[in-house]
């Protein structure tokens, strides 16, 4: 068996001209995020705490992450004690992660259990690297075929000290039958698809689980660390039938208290195997609304909140100076998907004359006041993965006489009538769609919008029956999470069609990123894929602002990335 | 009595016909609860999505699930949540008591600002008391909860660095946290409703002023007091009873957005969140309920007029 590097990503680096990491870039203190209604329904706590730390207050003391033999330490700085005050903008349906889709699920769950791996979530990680860590595994190889992968758990771990696991300790057998669990063929466990390539889990022996694939999948590690891969105890099945109302795990913090619609309590693990944890409880106010969320940040009743409206964060920082940034690496990302089953836009030229007309440079001018980057396929979280911002850049050329051109040549020299869709729950897509509009109209492509009510629009984005509409961008940070679920036929959330023959070879790209282990070859045909479909102008990006985290000044240690569940906790302390 | 049977007789067909038009328009509603559950799975097939619509009950006939429904329902089961899998019974008893206290509030602070702000302002009719009651009363009409609570929320948190606690902490486990939870959204709701109130009592006041018994009244030696207190008053009350009863209507609607505000977890949330996520068994129960309360409302406030008033038949 060769061994699988401990950070998975290695060999495949950011680009040096990456842009959120470029000085340029950087957000200074007094330019703020750029005002996006574009991420209507605000930003959920599942992206709170992704990316780096900028910007007035230090942490200093930083734990280091958990490697995979030993723990974090705890530095001086850092005191125990203490509750932090986060928002949920809504109540987790369901407290079991194999049954729910929803992400106030995850982020409530995150820190009660454990995975075998997850995304390193401390200050000294910086956007994108998505490094892969062990978090029960001590560690993991993969036979050279890359079908069988062994994890070995750590010593000395120990369920959480709560009914019905009672403190016992995590044996291979807990995690074999887990994850068995979550790949129960039922549609209503949502989650199970993320193991569909395996074939069988089985415990060897105490302290080992051994994975089978059915085949080659190089985004095996990412779906081991991926949100849904939690390991629940076999006691919650036994006992409950499913997790919904229960949970006990082997995270750093336990299930305390809950009061639907108004607040979800988790308190410190003491015997959590990671190390210390500092904070004495995390609570969760459940408060949809973005106006009371800053109005209960400036009164110190909420520590941390996320915003990506420009003007709502200089208020912020003009009434709270101390108030910490946190940057979020995109993960807001914006596209235009066109539905290349329907005519007109069955035929590449139309789409490309549309994509042509479009000023994006503009549009990140106007809305965004030039904070957000153009975007091509890929969203933030997969820049590891992705062509070179330079390249999307010269890519992104508007010219609205090669537009015209395109369209004569498609044989619309009198342009046409197109309805699109939105979803009634982004309303900030509007102004973006008229500025789309207003770029058609000397084409005569006269657009027309349509507010659709959100359920509508799903039903419609899932049947493909609609014309086009915006949409963001899936926050994966496995470029696999974006190919295959929007363009593989095999996806029942394609939205645009790779049926045809001429397409055939994209689609081959997509099976193929599947299955290349060697990382540099993936990143390769990654390439490829991302410059297929950017010139086949299949839903393309448009861009993706920046976004922020805001923290009290007694919020320390506080970092992480966007997908960590909330395992970023552990690390966060409240300063004395 | 025979009027109290009658009209609890009537709740029966009334209700029946609230069940019908509840149960099919959330039906109508686009999309179902199937589609918001399996959201996430990629590989899903219509084939799966009917296997789950039958596990959850979803797969009959329409009539079949109403006559269904309305059969656990009569046997006092309202179902359970689709996601939560809780009882809507369960639900109910966690959230009413917010709700309840939250309108019942907004309700006092209401009348107690109407009713002496539309008597002054009918008594000094066309005096500065008159028009500063008639500017708060449209005013209250005209802001909606909505912005006033945002406003506060704002103001308060830029001023002050404090806004009332947010969330819920029942009234047994700290009287006083609990106050300040609820003090500030009940009077803003109070402070919406009262304009109304306030309008209704000034015109029914000055109504009662003009006719001749008060004259009389006053003819025969009666102060002032004594003569708005024995006859002006009493005989305002009626029309100040149909809107106030009106009002419960109002109550239930506002309190769904300062619910939101002020993240007290009531009805109005769970119904908001229920009709998103297409929880038909969460919704058809609350608006049974809501329902429930408006009937009984009205039939309270139609008892009251008799009480109010003798002369009146029922």
């Amino acid at each position: 068996m060769s061994s699988i590097e401990s950070e998975r990503g290695s060999g495949v680096t950011a680009h040096d001209t990456n842009y959120w990491t470029s000085p340029r870039n950087m957000v200074r203190r007094r330019t703020f995020l750029q005002g996006s209604a574009i991420a209507a329904g605000g930003l959920s706590l599942a992206l709170i705490g992704c990316g780096s730390k900028e910007g007035a207050g230090t942490t200093s003391g930083a734990p280091a992450a958990s490697s995979a033999s030993g723990t974090a330490a705890a530095p001086a700085a850092q005191k125990v004690g203490g509750e932090l005050a986060v928002v949920a903008t809504s109540d987790p349906p369901s407290l079991d992660p194999y049954l729910q889709s929803a992400g106030s699920t995850y982020t409530f769950v995150g820190p009660i259990y454990s995975k075998l791996l997850d995304f390193a979530a401390t200050e000294n990680i910086k956007p994108f690297e998505n490094k892969m860590v062990g978090d029960l595994a001590a560690s993991w190889e993969a036979t050279p075929d890359g079908l069988t992968y062994v994890f070995k758990l750590r010593d000395g771990v120990k369920w959480q000290n709560v009914d019905p696991v009672n403190g016992r300790a995590l044996v291979a057998e807990d995690v074999a039958f887990a994850l068995n669990k979550m790949r129960t063929p039922d549609p209503l466990y949502t989650s199970a698809y993320v193991l569909d390539p395996v074939s069988n889990i089985e415990a060897v022996d105490a302290k080992t689980v051994k994975f089978t694939l059915k085949k080659v999948f190089a985004p095996f590690l990412d779906s081991i660390g991926h949100q849904n891969s939690f390991i629940l105890p076999k006691e919650i099945f036994d006992k409950y039938k499913d997790g919904r109302t229960k949970a006990a795990g082997t995270g750093p913090f336990i299930l305390d208290s809950q009061r639907a619609g108004s607040a979800h309590i988790l308190r410190r693990n003491p015997d959590y195997f990671g190390g210390q944890v500092y904070l004495d409880k995390v609570k969760y106010t459940v408060l949809p609304d973005s106006a009371s969320q800053v109005a209960a940040f400036r009164a110190n009743q909420l520590d941390i909140i996320s915003s990506n409206q420009k003007n709502q964060v200089a208020d912020i920082l003009k009434s709270n100076p101390k108030t910490q940034q946190f940057f979020l690496p995109g993960a807001s990302g914006v596209r235009l998907v066109i539905n290349n089953a329907r005519k007109p836009f069955d035929d590449v030229r139309v789409r490309a004359a549309i994509d042509k007309a479009i000023d994006r440079r503009a549009m990140i001018q106007t809305i965004f006041d030039g904070e957000a980057r153009l975007m091509g396929i890929l969203g933030a979280n997969c820049t590891p993965w992705d062509i070179p911002q330079a390249e999307i850049e010269a890519f992104w050329k508007t010219d609205p006489a090669e537009a015209k051109k395109l369209l004569d040549a498609a044989g619309f020299q009198n342009g046409f009538a197109t309805e699109w869709e939105n979803s009634n729950a982004a309303p900030g897509n509007i102004p973006v769609l008229e500025l789309i509009q207003a770029a058609l109209k000397p084409l005569k492509v006269d657009v027309k919008i349509k507010s659709v009510e959100y359920a509508d629009w799903q039903k419609h984005a899932n049947t493909q029956d609609f014309i086009a509409f915006m949409t963001g961008v899936r926050a994966a940070t496995d470029p696999d999470g974006i190919f295959f679920r929007n363009y593989h036929p095999r996806s029942a959330q394609r939205w645009v069609e790779l049926k045809n023959d001429e397409y055939k070879p994209l689609v081959d790209l997509v099976d193929n990123q599947r299955t290349e282990l060697d990382p540099k070859k993936r990143l390769e045909i990654s390439q490829n894929l991302t410059r297929g479909l950017l010139n086949s102008h299949l839903a393309p990006g448009l861009y993706d602002p920046k976004s922020y985290v805001l923290a009290n000044p007694r919020v320390q240690g506080y970092a992480a990335h966007g997908l960590s569940n909330h395992q970023e906790f552990k690390h966060t302390s409240i300063r004395a | 009595m025979d009027y109290l049977i009658r009209r609890v007789s009537l709740f029966v067909p009334t209700m029946l016909a609230v069940s019908i038009v509840v149960f099919f328009l959330t039906r109508a509603l686009p999309g179902d609860a199937v589609d918001q559950m399996l959201i996430e799975s990629p590989y899903i097939t219509e084939v799966e999505r009917d296997a789950v619509r039958k596990q959850l009950g979803l797969s009959d006939p329409l009539a079949v699930q109403y006559v269904k429904w309305v059969g656990q329902v009569m046997q006092g089961d309202l179902g359970s949540s689709l996601f939560t899998k809780r009882t809507v019974r369960e639900e109910l008893a966690a959230r009413l008591p917010v709700t309840g206290q939250l309108a019942l509030m907004a309700l006092a602070l209401s009348l107690s600002i109407a009713l002496p702000l539309g008597t002054i302002a009918a008594l000094k009719r066309d005096s500065w008391v008159d028009h500063v009651a008639r500017l708060l009363s449209i005013t209250g009409v005209s802001v909606p909860s909505f912005v006033m609570g945002t406003l506060v929320l704002t103001y308060l948190s830029i001023w002050f660095r404090w806004i009332p606690p947010i969330g819920y902490t029942p009234i047994a486990t700290d009287v006083w946290r609990n106050l300040q939870q609820f003090l500030l959204p009940a009077a803003i709701l109070g402070t919406e409703l009262s304009a109304s109130v306030s309008r209704m009592t000034r015109s029914s006041v000055l109504e009662v002023l003009r006719q001749d018994y008060i004259r009389t009244a006053e003819s025969k030696g009666l102060s002032r007091g004594q003569v708005v207190r024995r006859h002006v008053l009493r005989n305002s009350l009626n029309p100040i009873l149909t809107i106030a009863g009106l009002q419960v209507a109002g109550i239930m609607g506002g309190t769904v957005i300062l619910e939101v505000l002020f993240g007290l977890p009531g009805i109005g949330r769970l119904m908001y969140d229920g009709i998103l996520q297409r929880d038909y068994p969460l919704v058809q129960g609350l608006t049974l309920l809501a329902a429930t309360v408006y009937l009984t409302v009205n039939l309270v406030v139609d008892l009251a007029y008799k009480v109010v008033d003798p002369r009146i038949q029922l």
